[in-house]
């Protein structure tokens, strides 16, 4: 793990385009360093899905699993304090979406979609806090994204209550960070294809 | 799209109207509310929140262009934006503020400005009318209480937006609404930190809680001056 540059990832901040443009060509560009196509065997396998409702809980039932693997692999780091405390919550926040979700993606007459087995570049505190915002920065801007396409009252409902902890999540791991909480006035969105495409890298299988 | 097309008014915008139609049942809301300088301006604000209600939101629309409720939860929405707008400039040209707190109140209550001409911008596109700017009052007393009092605003500003999320046709009027209530989750989890609380304060159900509409305005109430 320790040989996977975290650079890509990192130079989000640093460059004036878009965070959202910057977040898929670095995640883009991790993925190149880590041989995987820009449209892997995982993003196919997602959009053989039966579409609506269901295909988007599924994917936003992806990105949760995505992100509980990534706590808790960062809680095998050796974090310390408020860190440490940040990341056990927001596992177990994540963990609750997970449930939420494959009842939702069960309730839409769907099959939810499996764990898929994940590694992260992350090494210490520092790595993870970098990473971690950069993830939940881009959960909030693809619920926001497929929030609008929901059809049933439900379903929108619960992605809302989850996004909400999403972007707290978000702001939370940017101030470890030193970075500002809210760095727009608007959160910016990205489509569903994007994300899984900027994800890929991390997806193993 | 079919955000409950048969009810586009829902539960807590129903009790409001009821309220603004029904002068008795007003009367005594709003003198459990407080001085009756704040009930008029109260009344003109629940007037402003229902103007243009009426039901054209049931047609069955495949592709729904903003519609009455919709331009009722932006007026809505905009009323919420002018409090904290108002808050953040009261609190930065307060001078209790310095240092990060500073930094931060005035980044937010710049991302609130945008807020408020984004919304009043919309309502005006759809032909109707914003709702008119309160005036606010805010009890002021030092930094560590004007970060409590942020924290409280801005938890029950994410809150309302997720409480109204659900009730809106359009699909550009939701990705509006859903572009504003992070942000605003954003500014509360902040403050909460900045607070001592934790940023995320739903226990451990993962889940945000939302407010709604009536719920909402009556605990705002205190904050508008006349």
């Amino acid at each position: 793990m320790t040989d996977r540059p975290l650079q890509p990832m990192r130079a989000i901040e640093v460059h004036g385009m878009t965070r959202s443009a910057f977040i898929l060509r670095g995640a883009l560009g991790a993925g190149a360093l880590y041989g995987a196509g820009a449209a892997g065997p995982f993003v196919r396998r997602a959009f053989a899905q039966e579409g609506g409702d269901a295909e988007i809980l599924n994917f936003a039932l992806m990105l949760q699993y995505l992100e509980e693997e990534f706590y808790s692999q960062a809680l095998g780091l050796g974090l310390a304090g408020d860190v440490k405390k940040l990341a056990t919550a927001f596992r177990g926040h994540e963990q609750a979406h997970i449930e939420t979700l494959t009842k939702a993606v069960t309730g839409a007459g769907a099959t939810p979609v499996k764990k898929p087995t994940f590694e992260f570049p992350i090494e210490d505190q520092g790595s993870f806090v970098t990473l971690g915002m950069t993830l939940e920065d881009t959960g909030v801007m693809a619920f926001n994204g497929a929030g609008p396409m929901l059809t049933t009252e439900e379903a929108l409902a619960g992605a809302g209550m989850i996004v909400q902890v999403e972007a707290r999540h978000a702001a939370a791991l940017r101030l470890a960070a030193m970075e500002e909480p809210a760095p727009n006035a608007f959160e910016e969105t990205i489509e569903m294809k994007d994300v899984l495409e900027a994800v890929e890298p991390f997806i193993q299988t | 799209m079919e955000h409950s097309q048969s009810e586009p008014s829902a539960a807590g915008a129903g009790a409001m109207e009821r309220l603004a139609r029904d002068d008795s049942s007003r009367k005594r809301f709003l003198k459990m509310a407080g001085t009756t300088a704040a009930a008029g301006a109260f009344a003109a604000l629940l007037a402003a929140c229902g103007e243009g209600d009426e039901e054209k939101a049931e047609v069955d629309d495949a592709a729904p262009s903003a519609q009455a409720g919709d331009f009722k939860i932006l007026n809505y929405a905009l009323m919420l934006e002018y409090l904290e707008s108002d808050f953040y400039e009261k609190v930065v040209s307060s001078g209790m503020l310095s240092g990060a707190a500073l930094d931060m109140a005035k980044t937010f209550g710049e991302h609130e400005n945008e807020h408020v001409a984004t919304l009043e911008t919309a309502v005006k596109e759809g032909g109707e009318k914003p709702v008119a700017r309160p005036r606010t009052k805010f009890p002021l007393e030092g930094e560590k209480q004007i970060l409590g009092l942020a924290a409280q605003v801005e938890n029950l500003g994410a809150a309302a937006y997720l409480g109204a999320a659900g009730l809106i046709q359009s699909e550009d009027v939701l990705g509006t609404a859903l572009s504003i209530h992070s942000i605003e989750a954003r500014h509360a989890a902040a403050l909460n930190i900045a607070t001592g609380k934790e940023p995320v304060p739903f226990g451990d159900t993962g889940l945000a809680v939302p407010a709604e509409m009536d719920a909402v305005l009556e605990m705002v109430k205190p904050f508008i001056a006349s």
